[in-house]
């Protein structure tokens, strides 16, 4: 009997030393210390806690590279030249880099880990890119399944943005998401107001940014969000254009609306916009708004599968197809496309096949 | 069960909160391996490859893309497929490096009725990593539910 004790005993105690081993081995061999990260060659330099991702290291030390999946490694937008420090292209990496990226050190940040010191290369543009700690000014019902969402920045903060930009917001933990996520939206805002920022976000079933929007962000409450970035940008040549988009595609299109009745710009401007049904219509008072202020603006509502009591009597069938029909001749004017991927395949097929050159086709494809 | 230490990781994802909120899991708490196999042993001992499933998820969403959110039919008009398409992407839980357009493609028969709903991510799930989702899972599929309209479009015995 007292073998056996022992036998327990001796057994319990090797497992309790194995035990503090562990802590100690995890305390201490994955402590990768303050890391060093040296940008533009020197130009810049941060010290950061090792082990986070590159993009959420950046983060921590203001720095706030584009990335429209908030860090998933789904989006590919992260991509910066890491010309020292971090291991091989990793597997996570490899679909969203060309063989002429990862020859030029060109790395997916949000995927990369700071063990070691690194040097990076980060264009000078996204050093103005700012986080903002704003307020819930108002959520607003669009539709069925899109919310506006008015965001005031505090006193004295500023956000100058260009017509179609994007911003991040943060989405804190809630339920069962353990770690904040940040997710893109496009923004709606009349680029002269520069204190709030206005997002349109349809819910995305089982969404995380979309679901807390949906069911749980109430108004008053505290938003951290950063930006602007993207290159989604109206060109500043006198061809007559085109815009598409569908559901909350719409939101760069009314910054660009209120950007081109704030200076005054004379071009021909068509606005195809695509729903299934009235119910998914959105906007049609700024549309009406913008069509009275700016002469040279149509506003063109194409329903897809409308219901008999819609009695609708505008455009019907797909956006493409209607706008295939309306605009014969494409070759001297310019798109600009805001939608799903699906949508945004579908246009350009349409565009191009009306002879509009595939470098007259600007989009935002997220 | 315990899950396979290698296998961690991936169930992390899976989980709620990750990469989406539900997760993939359900109520589902065998072993991912345990979850694969059970799975791809239904479709194998039919004759079938995960693969063919999946490429055939595939085509009915290029095909439901194509449509724009409305419904098109499919196979002489045995069925219809309609892709709702939201903006951004998934990326898979197994971390592979493929990720997937948000859509969620709905499937009916020709009097209009249900016969599935499944996104992107399901179709590349099921061909690259014979993954059906848990059970109890939102997005679950079973594999002899997708064996039967399988057989219903394609044909095979």
């Amino acid at each position: 009997m007292t073998t056996f004790f022992i036998a327990v005993g001796s057994l319990v105690a090797i497992c309790g030393v194995l035990a503090v081993l562990l802590v100690i081995a995890d305390r201490y061999l994955n402590d990768y210390g303050i890391c060093k990260l040296i940008i533009n060659k020197g130009a810049r330099e941060e010290e950061v806690e090792g082990g986070d991702t590159l993009l959420g290291s950046l983060n921590s030390a203001g720095l706030f590279i584009p990335s429209a999946c908030g860090g998933q490694g789904s989006c590919g937008l992260c991509k910066l030249k890491v010309t020292a420090g971090g291991p091989p292209v990793l597997p996570t990496e490899e679909p969203h880099l060309t063989a002429d990226e990862i020859k030029d050190n060109v790395r997916l940040c949000c995927q990369l880990k700071v063990h070691e010191d690194m040097e990076l290369e980060i264009p000078e543009e996204l050093f103005n890119i700012c986080e903002y700690k704003g307020k819930v000014e108002s959520i607003t019902d669009l539709n069925h399944d899109i919310k506006l969402l008015r965001i005031a920045l505090p006193a004295g903060d500023e956000v100058n943005i260009i017509p179609g930009q994007y911003m991040q917001i943060e989405t804190p933990k809630y339920k069962k998401t353990p770690e904040p996520v940040y997710r893109a939206y496009s923004i709606a805002t009349d680029p002269l107001d520069k204190t709030h920022v206005d997002l349109c976000i349809r819910l995305v079933p089982s969404g995380i940014c979309t679901t807390y929007v949906f069911e749980h962000m109430k108004e008053k409450q505290a938003v951290t969000l950063n930006g602007p970035y993207g290159d989604f940008f109206l060109s500043d040549t006198d061809k007559d254009m085109i815009f598409i988009a569908g559901g909350s595609g719409m939101a760069p299109f009314l910054s660009m609306l209120a950007h081109i009745k704030n200076e005054g710009i004379t071009r021909n401007v068509t606005y195809f916009f695509g729903a299934r049904a009235k119910r998914d219509l959105i906007c049609l008072e700024q549309m009406a708004a913008f069509e009275k202020v700016l002469p040279n603006f149509r506003f063109v509502p194409c329903l897809s599968e409308a219901f008999p009591e819609d009695n609708w009597e505008g455009e019907t069938g797909l956006v493409t197809d209607v706008m295939k029909r309306l605009c014969p001749d494409l070759t001297q004017m310019e798109a600009y496309l805001c939608g799903s991927p699906g949508m945004i395949d579908a246009s350009i097929a349409a565009l191009t096949a009306n002879g509009m050159p595939n470098d007259a086709i600007a989009y935002d494809k997220f | 069960m315990k899950e396979n230490p290698a296998d961690q990781p991936i169930r992390e994802r899976l989980e709620p909160g990750h990469i989406s909120v539900e997760g993939f899991l359900g109520t589902d708490n065998r072993p991912i391996a345990d979850i694969v196999a059970a799975d791809t042993g239904v479709v194998e001992a039919e004759g079938f490859t995960v693969e063919q499933l999946g490429d055939f998820l595939e085509k009915l969403h290029v095909t439901g893309d194509g449509g724009w959110e409305s419904r098109v039919p499919m196979y002489d008009g045995k069925i219809s497929v309609r892709s709702d398409e939201t903006l951004g992407q998934i990326s898979c839980p197994f971390a592979c490096g493929t990720s997937c357009h948000k859509a969620i493609i709905t499937v009916k028969d020709a009097d209009g009725e249900d016969l599935l709903k499944f996104t992107p991510l399901d179709a590349h799930l099921i061909s690259a990593h014979g993954f059906f989702e848990g059970l109890g899972s939102a997005y679950r599929i079973d594999p002899n539910e997708l064996l039967a309209l399988y057989r219903l479009c394609e044909g095979g015995e």
